[in-house]
């Protein structure tokens, strides 16, 4: 295995450990533990940068300057003002909620969403749990996040909240298959559900982007979809559901939800950067996880400029878009690639 | 069709994103006001103002309170002028009512408060009154030495009449003529206040002027 | 058993996207709106009532509060009526200015229309695109009379100050922006997919309902009636002025979209030709210090940019009205909210109240 920056630091520190203390048990402890602070902290730092970044592309868009006033010119310490102020407000149990529901769905939420970082290639040989179902496993996780969003509308006894709850099972349901069909092109050709596999597959420039523009925009749809952002932010849809299953949630709860929403956020930038743009591959003069960073981050940009761009769709729109127009355009996709892996001989 | 309008779209945006943008850091910057602009605190001269109640009777919401006195020379002077921004609808009727000009917006729009009861603002200040009513005893005062002037002038006259009786060569315009002159009366005046000479608003404005500049040496 | 039922949804008054304090009944079944019941009076201040123990000249400032977005188009209307109740000649060049003002306050009112439909469907870049070019709307009304929203400048008899040079200037270089902003109006919004599937055949409406219900404005030339009062009464200055009126076919919510659109050219139009034929001379006719205006009645209607704003007043031959009532075209445009959103989804809702454009200081009064 190709050895990296991140995966031979990895390596240094898992040496250093075994020889101060002899245990290879302990030293691999060790490492998972950092691996795992480092992800948790990825996650945090993401939804803090991205908050940032939202209100500053937004307002940009907006020809507006956006944050100024804390932190300087530019606002740099707005995301913490931000979330001073998520911590000090009081958390308030609306009357006649599901206690036990309504308190779990926040933390529930952000399990699976931190979950599938897990998998994340963000380097050659640098990634958590190096399974050799990754992707099958990613999805089953994250197909978990449709159920806190559910429970969370149910449990706030609230009218908007139980819609915005019946929305997001619809929608993410009918999201999630257009979106596996839409990366079944890439397992065919790779033939692995590993993800650095699939990573590596793409090397010499090849990236899939090319290969499957098709599956490319369907999965940016459908990730946009699951994510639940505008246009299909549906869920939160402020006009008309004022922000649905949130409805009720406010200070730390609500801001465990919106730690979710960014890592799930990233997710999908991360997704169609490893499927799609090449991971962590790139020329040699800068790190191959710096790589992944730009792509990764240039997604979310991209993702973000949809939202400041693009008007709201509407729940019937957003279902026979998904079931008439996407699902079958990936099962084309999916037939149109084995077409050629047949015609070309690769089976 | 199906994706060209979203791709325009989102070219208006990106183009928007590097351009340049249309606000400002407002309490740093800002805009500038018209000239006519109507807006803050309504600021007024009392020693301009006749104290006619005009703008509080223009006034269709009946946001003006005010409070007037009346010196020695029977002239109206404002005491409080109080401006309850609250119940204010900016519609300029006040301003444009002032028979003298004195009244006018301070453009200083950004008076929020934080409860209701504030939302009054008074044009007329302490250091405003603690002028009046120096101004007041002035004048007072010079009512006074008037009416004395003018007792003993027509004393004075009278005598010189009886005189002038007694002579047998009534000349009464020209007596009064003679008596008339305030000689003894602004020579009083001069020595009890250099200031206040005059009713006339330009000179009491300049003596108020002088007498902030005392203080302010004081 | 397997059972559905219909449900309540409150829309407002503290809603997102409810226009001020409008309250909606909305009776649900899953997504689809049964019956949709507007819930009046959060905004009620009784203006009504108050201008009888108003001057008529300090019953002005209070028709700026009835439609705040379009406050030129209100003190329009009030001074029309008060002058042709005390039979008070404006002058020519007053009666233009008026019609410039009253021009460009549509402009201003539609483009807050366009943006907060934009919003409504959950395009805040196309709200903010809208209120960025409004500013220069109001850069103009501040320049001739000092004040950005509550303008109080159409006075009776005439108008409170002249429209300056700078003014003119102001003026003139937001009529060079229009078809800018409108065609990127277009580009972000018009040719959106997303936007035109939201919008178009939704609250559909035909022109015997909409008349049914008494709809004015852009609301009804949408459902294909070419009713406008500038064109019909061609009152003021209007009647030597060269405009069309733009008519939508289907009445549904990218008629209503369309029709504001194409009026704002219209609009810039008519500034363009008053610009040109103001003639110089007095602002403000005589009008006496206390106007006792002969008994009587009037009723005075202008084109609001909501539809037919109409003033009845009642004179006792005193300086205080007896009786005022308006015809507010936010109001009777109400009524036909029902109609538009039944068989809609909630995420209709919203557009329905946007493309109805209900100022809430009018609706309630």
């Amino acid at each position: 295995m190709e050895i990296s920056f991140l995966s031979g630091l990895a390596l240094w520190l898992r040496g250093e450990i075994y020889a101060l203390t002899g245990l290879p048990i302990l030293s691999d402890l060790a490492l998972d533990i950092i691996g795992i602070a480092l992800l948790l902290g990825i996650i945090s730092m993401a939804a803090i940068v991205f908050t940032y970044g939202e209100r500053k592309v937004c307002a940009f868009m907006q020809v507006r300057i956006g944050p100024n006033r804390v932190g300087g010119r530019f606002g740099l310490l707005q995301p913490v003002a931000d979330m001073l102020k998520l911590m000090s407000k009081e958390d308030i149990v609306p009357e006649g909620a599901d206690k036990v529901l309504w308190a779990l769905s926040p933390a529930l939420l952000f399990v699976p969403a931190a979950l599938v970082y897990a998998f994340f290639p963000f380097d050659a040989g640098a990634v958590l749990a190096d399974v050799n179902v990754g992707v099958f496993l990613l999805f089953a996780i994250s197909g978990q996040a449709v159920l806190p969003f559910l429970m969370g509308g149910y449990a706030s006894n609230n009218k908007y909240s139980m819609v915005g709850g019946f929305r997001v099972v619809s929608q993410m349901i009918s999201y999630e298959a257009p979106l596996l069909f839409s990366l079944l092109g890439i397992l065919m050709i790779t033939g692995s559900m590993r993800l650095e596999d699939i990573v590596e597959a793409q090397s010499g420039g090849l990236w899939f982007i090319f290969l499957q523009p098709l599956a490319f925009v369907i999965f940016l749809i459908s990730a946009v979809a699951e994510t639940n952002r505008t246009p299909f932010d549906l869920v939160e849809g402020e006009s008309e559901i004022i922000a649905g299953p949130f409805t009720e949630y406010s200070g730390m709860r609500w801001a465990l939800f919106f730690l979710a929403e960014y890592a799930n956020l990233l997710t999908a930038a991360i997704l169609a950067t490893t499927f799609f743009l090449g991971g962590y591959l790139g020329p040699d003069f800068l790190p191959g996880f710096v790589w992944f960073g730009i792509k990764a981050v240039l997604m979310v940009f991209v993702i973000m400029w949809f939202r400041w761009t693009f008007p709201r769709t509407r729940v019937d729109q957003i279902l026979t878009f998904g079931w008439k127009a996407m699902l079958p355009l990936s099962i084309l996709n999916v037939f149109l690639t084995g077409v050629v892996m047949c015609a070309l001989g690769l089976v | 069709m199906f994706g060209k309008g979203l791709l325009t779209g989102m070219g208006v945006t990106i183009k928007h994103f590097f351009g340049k943008k249309e606000t400002f850091c407002y309490p740093e910057e800002k805009l500038p006001m018209a000239e006519g602009f109507r807006g803050g605190d309504l600021t007024m001269d009392w020693r301009v103002c006749i104290g006619c109640q005009m703008c509080a009777m223009a006034c269709p919401n009946k946001a003006l309170d005010l409070t007037v006195v009346t010196d020695a020379k029977k002239k109206r002077h404002m005491k409080y002028y109080i401006h309850k921004t609250g119940r204010c609808l900016f519609c300029n009727l006040c301003v444009e009512v002032c028979p003298v000009h004195t009244l006018q917006w301070d453009k200083n729009y950004a008076n929020s408060t934080w409860n209701k009861e504030d939302m009054v603002h008074d044009a007329m200040t302490d250091k405003d009154r603690a002028d009046l009513d120096i101004f007041l005893s002035d004048v007072e005062k010079k009512a006074k030495a008037e009416a004395e002037a003018k007792a003993k002038a027509e004393a004075e006259a009278k005598a010189k009449a009886e005189a002038e009786a007694a002579e047998g060569k009534p000349e009464t315009p020209k007596a009064e003529t003679k008596a008339a002159p305030p000689k003894p009366e602004a020579k009083a005046e001069a020595a009890k206040k250099p200031a206040a000479q005059n009713a006339a608003p330009d000179a009491e404005k300049k003596a108020a002027a002088a007498e902030k500049k005392k203080g302010g040496e004081a | 058993m397997k059972r559905t039922e219909t449900y309540l949804l409150n829309m407002g008054p503290q809603h997102p996207s409810t226009h001020g304090v409008l309250q909606v009944k909305l009776t649900l079944d899953g997504e689809r709106i049964l019956k949709a019941e507007p819930v009046l009076g959060y905004l009620h201040r009784g203006i009504e009532k108050l201008m009888e123990s108003r001057t008529y000249f300090q019953c002005l400032p209070y028709t700026d509060r009835l439609d705040y977005i379009s406050s030129m188009n209100n003190n329009f209307g009030f001074a029309m009526a008060v002058e042709e109740l005390a039979g008070i000649e404006v002058p020519r060049r007053a009666e233009f200015i008026r019609v410039i003002m009253a021009e460009l306050n549509r402009i201003n009112s539609h483009l807050i229309g366009i943006g907060t439909l934009a919003n409504d469907l959950g395009a805040s870049t196309g709200m903010l695109y809208c209120f960025r070019d409004r500013e220069y709307i109001l850069d103009i009304f501040n320049e001739v009379c000092g004040a950005r929203q509550t303008f109080h400048y159409i006075r009776i008899g005439g108008v409170a100050g002249d429209f300056t040079d700078k003014a003119r200037e102001l003026t003139e270089a937001f009529l060079e922006r229009v078809p800018k902003f409108l065609s990127e109006y277009d580009q972000l919004l018009t040719g959106n997919e997303i936007f035109t599937r939201r919008i178009i055949g939704i609250s559909a409406m035909t022109a015997k309902e909409a008349l049914d219900l008494n709809m004015t404005g852009p609301n009804l030339r949408a459902t294909g009636v070419a009713r406008d009062l500038r064109k019909l009464d061609g009152y003021s200055v209007y009647g030597e002025l060269d405009f069309d009126i733009p008519v939508g076919e289907h009445g549904d919510n990218w008629d209503r979209y369309q029709v504001k659109m194409k009026e704002m050219a219209e609009s810039a139009k008519i500034i363009r030709q008053c610009l040109d034929k103001m003639p110089e001379g007095l602002i403000m006719a005589k009008v006496p210090k206390m106007l006792k205006p002969p008994k009587g009645e009037v009723y005075s209607r202008t084109e609001g940019t909501r539809g037919e704003l109409g003033f009845y007043i009642v004179s006792d031959g005193t300086t205080k009205p007896y009786r005022v009532h308006i015809r507010r075209p936010s109001f009777v445009n109400m009524q036909g909210l029902d109609l538009m959103c039944r068989g809609m989804l909630i995420g209709d809702s919203v557009s329905a109240y946007s493309s109805i454009d209900p100022i809430m200081g009018e609706v309630d009064c």
